[in-house]
């Protein structure tokens, strides 16, 4: 089920009318009624995968149940790769076997050895990159006993789908979210607003912004050796604010949603458009992966205190994990390895940790100083991206060129030459920018909207008819669905 | 709760009015490439001159019905050089539920003794949109008008029935008088539009082409029509107008049903297994013929209905 579907516009009312009408007064059935809704949510889709769900989600209850009983090391260690196993199994069938199937044939058959292997058509399961990293910090937080293992499956099963964030994040820590299902909610109006105002934002993000660029990006990226340079770098900007604003309005959907439903979930952006270089740009995007990958393999091959050769080769491996969770292929691969090639030089000058508070903070207009890092980072980052969007490296590389040519200092033909909404999308997207700008102390842009009632509402209306006046008219799935 | 439920009813219609409000004001002042999901009455568009056109015509021989592939296909003015009245009533992407609505409201007067219908299957798998916010805004406001609307859930067509409404209570009809149209020079009276002489230049698609389905409502509203059509006993013949050899050959899976549906409604004729026509000298786009393609086509038709 989409959040940008009348389905879902049926299913989030009744869930919270249910949930806080019928059960208030009962956790047990509380927990129980939000894991059959977001098994309900997840079947919407496809109920066979919900069997997926249900085995990783046994398999991590047991292991995190032996590994509170057992203390010998050698088995809590088999308990711990049995988890790991069957989850990144799991992953490693549906979204990365027909990648090592083909990778291997072509490097056999360079080599001179014909092999013959048929590729399976595997449906990639929505989610599966998200829920499986979320149910894999549990097993390992049990593991290093930085968390009691639970005894209520039900509070467990719901962890593992809750059904606003379980298809595309932000991937949940155990120690954060599974200790709210313990715990009695009760309904809190500031709350509750607040989170109708992050759906609202995240909506207007998706439908708006991301939908709008998209038409652009798609049309632009089908024929990249027909466009001039100019065409072509409003593609790519376009495609940074397509997959920000697709992102990051789906990590808004689904924190509001948590919070109409009394739960807290970590924030995954935080205005990474603003960052003054690429390391500051990295705990800004999907907060929520990065700090998983730093947790989970960064620190344990070492982190930063093996020298810095380590380091290096650390980092290295980070970001490239990172590009090859987000798809199987090489695309994404050269993706995080660009990125890392970026953080290199602030690492090497001790310098990633420069830019920590937010730009230009108490000030309404940032430096000159920290205006060209803002620009030069936001171009590093939507260079990296067209590796992320194309089909091939080649093709990546194909698109830089034909962009850093002569024609690049041309207008793009007008409307693109087939009746886009370019001037509409221009816009909306500067206009979004600079609401973004003037709320970047806050967790997300309106969270505060400190304004007479009337005018609030008004600008909540105004919204609503921005969405109704400029969403395209076809449901489009958020990107981050195929990973 | 309780406060948080008040909030929101109390928010509701606020949020209704408000929204209606914006609708009117960007409808009113803001320039058309800024209005995405709004349809505001254009006169310089052809179903504009079209619908206006209409009313000079009555009792006419042959009248045409379709999407763009009829009002830009069928030369009327070919039809007329051998003698017989036309009028061409294809609108932008038309399908069965609008083409319904647009003879309940004009075959009383025109009374055509023919009717030449462009079918295709994207027509019956088109969800009508674009014509029907076409046809709201450049057509008559009427009960028809607003169930079309509210049928089609879409936010453009309500954004677009919206501002009509107001257009039509507060400020003015959109119906001008016939002598104030100012005829583009594309538009032919009698409703044909002239296609440009440009030659079709295959783009590599944005999406693999789909396997589309009949959409049920098409069905239900093109048997509506026939059975508008057989109590008046004109004449009905369906074409298949060709489309450029890559789009036809995306509806491969449907068109033998597709042909096969038609042929049951009566006569039927799919020229693209009959013209020979070649994509890059006869066509401007993959659904369009160019001027070049026009001619032939219409001569095919006048030949193989004897006329």
């Amino acid at each position: 089920m989409l959040f940008n579907s009348i389905d879902f516009a049926i299913f989030l009312p009744v869930v919270f009318m249910i949930y806080w009408f019928l059960l208030n007064n009962n956790l047990k059935l509380q927990n129980l009624f939000l894991v059959a809704a977001s098994y309900f949510f997840y079947g919407w889709w496809d109920w066979r995968f919900l069997s997926l769900i249900l085995f990783s989600t046994l398999v991590d209850y047991t292991v995190g149940r032996k590994l509170r009983t057992e203390e010998k090391q050698v088995k809590r260690k088999m308990l711990l790769l049995t988890s790991i196993l069957v989850n990144l199994g799991f992953l490693g069938f549906f979204k990365y076997y027909n990648f090592f199937l083909d990778n291997f044939v072509a490097a056999f058959t360079f080599l001179g050895t014909d092999i013959r292997a048929s590729s399976l058509n595997i449906i990639l399961p929505v989610g599966i990159s998200f829920y499986t990293f979320q149910t894999m910090s549990y097993t390992i937080d049990v593991y290093r006993k930085k968390l009691d293992p639970t005894r209520d499956f039900i509070a467990f099963a719901a962890f593992v789908s809750f059904f606003p964030q379980l298809v595309a994040g932000p991937i949940e820590r155990a120690t954060n979210l599974l200790p709210q299902f313990y715990k009695r909610r009760s309904f809190d109006f500031s709350k509750a607003s607040d989170g109708l105002r992050q759906i609202l934002w995240g909506l207007f993000k998706k439908v708006v912004i991301a939908d709008n660029c998209a038409e652009i990006v798609n049309f632009v990226y089908n024929n990249p050796s027909e466009m001039g340079g100019s065409t072509l770098f409003l593609g790519a900007v376009c495609f940074s604010f397509q997959i920000y604003g697709d992102f990051s309005g789906y990590s808004d959907i689904a924190i509001g949603t948590a919070r109409l439903f009394g739960f807290n979930l970590k924030r995954n952006f935080a205005f990474p458009y603003f960052s003054r270089d690429i390391a500051e740009f990295w705990r800004r995007w999907h907060i929520s992966l990065s700090s998983w990958f730093r947790d989970y393999v960064y620190i344990p091959l070492g982190g930063s205190r093996g020298g810095t050769w380590m380091n290096i080769r650390n980092i290295f491996i980070i970001f490239i994990v990172s590009g090859f969770w987000h798809g199987a292929s090489w695309t994404f691969i050269a993706w995080g390895f660009i990125n890392a090639l970026c953080f290199l030089p602030l690492l090497l000058t001790n310098s990633n940790r420069r830019n920590i508070e937010i730009v230009a903070k108490g000030k309404v207009f940032p430096t000159l100083k920290e205006t060209l890092s803002i620009l030069l980072t936001f171009g590093i980052t939507t260079i990296a991206w067209i590796f992320f969007r194309a089909e091939t490296i080649g093709e990546a590389f194909v698109y830089i060129s034909n962009m850093l040519s002569a024609s690049l200092f041309s207008l793009p033909p007008r409307g693109l030459g087939v009746g886009f909404h370019l001037a509409p999308t221009v816009l909306l997207v500067a206009a979004f920018t600079l609401v973004e700008w003037f709320s970047r102390d806050a967790e997300y842009a309106i969270e505060k909207l400190s304004i007479p009632r009337p005018w609030r509402w008004a600008t909540y209306s105004f919204l609503i008819f921005l969405i109704g006046m400029y969403m395209q008219t076809t449901e489009t799935p958020f990107i981050y669905f195929q990973f | 709760m309780r406060q948080f439920i008040k909030s929101i009813l109390l928010y509701i219609p606020v949020c209704c009015l408000s929204y209606v409000l914006f609708v009117c004001f960007w409808g009113e002042f803001v320039p058309g490439a800024f209005r995405t999901n709004l349809a505001v009455e254009n006169r310089s568009e052809n179903t504009s001159m079209r619908l206006h056109d209409v009313r000079d015509y009555e009792d006419i021989d042959i009248l045409f019905l379709g999407s763009s592939r009829a009002f830009s296909h069928f030369d009327t003015r070919m039809y007329e050089s051998l003698g017989y009245s036309a009028f061409n009533l294809g609108t932008s992407s038309q399908t069965p539920v609008q083409t319904k609505i647009l003879l309940e409201r004009y075959l009383d007067v025109l009374n055509p003794e023919l009717i030449i219908y462009e079918v295709s299957p994207s027509m019956f798998s088109n969800d009508g949109v674009e014509s029907s916010t076409d046809i709201i805004a450049n057509g008559k406001c009427d009960m028809a008008s607003v169930r079309m609307g509210i049928e089609s859930r879409h936010i453009k067509v309500l954004n677009t029935l919206i501002f009509r409404l107001y257009t039509k209570a507060f400020k003015r009809d959109t119906e001008p008088e016939s002598q104030k149209l100012d005829y583009d020079k594309r538009y032919i009276k009698g409703g044909f539009l002239v296609s440009e002489q440009t030659k079709y230049k295959p783009l590599k698609l944005a999406s693999p082409p789909q396997v589309e389905n009949l959409n049920p409502n098409q069905i239900k509203a093109f048997e509506s029509i026939l059975d508008m059509i057989s109590t008046r006993e004109p004449g009905l013949i369906l074409f298949q107008v060709p489309f450029a050899r890559d789009k036809y050959e995306s509806h491969q899976a449907i068109n033998p049903v597709f042909d096969r549906q038609m042929n049951q409604y009566g006569r039927y004729y799919n020229l693209n297994e009959t013209m020979h026509l070649v994509d890059t000298i006869h066509f401007r786009d993959e659904f369009h013929l160019n001027l070049t393609g026009v001619s032939l086509l219409n001569d095919e038709i006048i030949d193989l209905l004897s006329l």
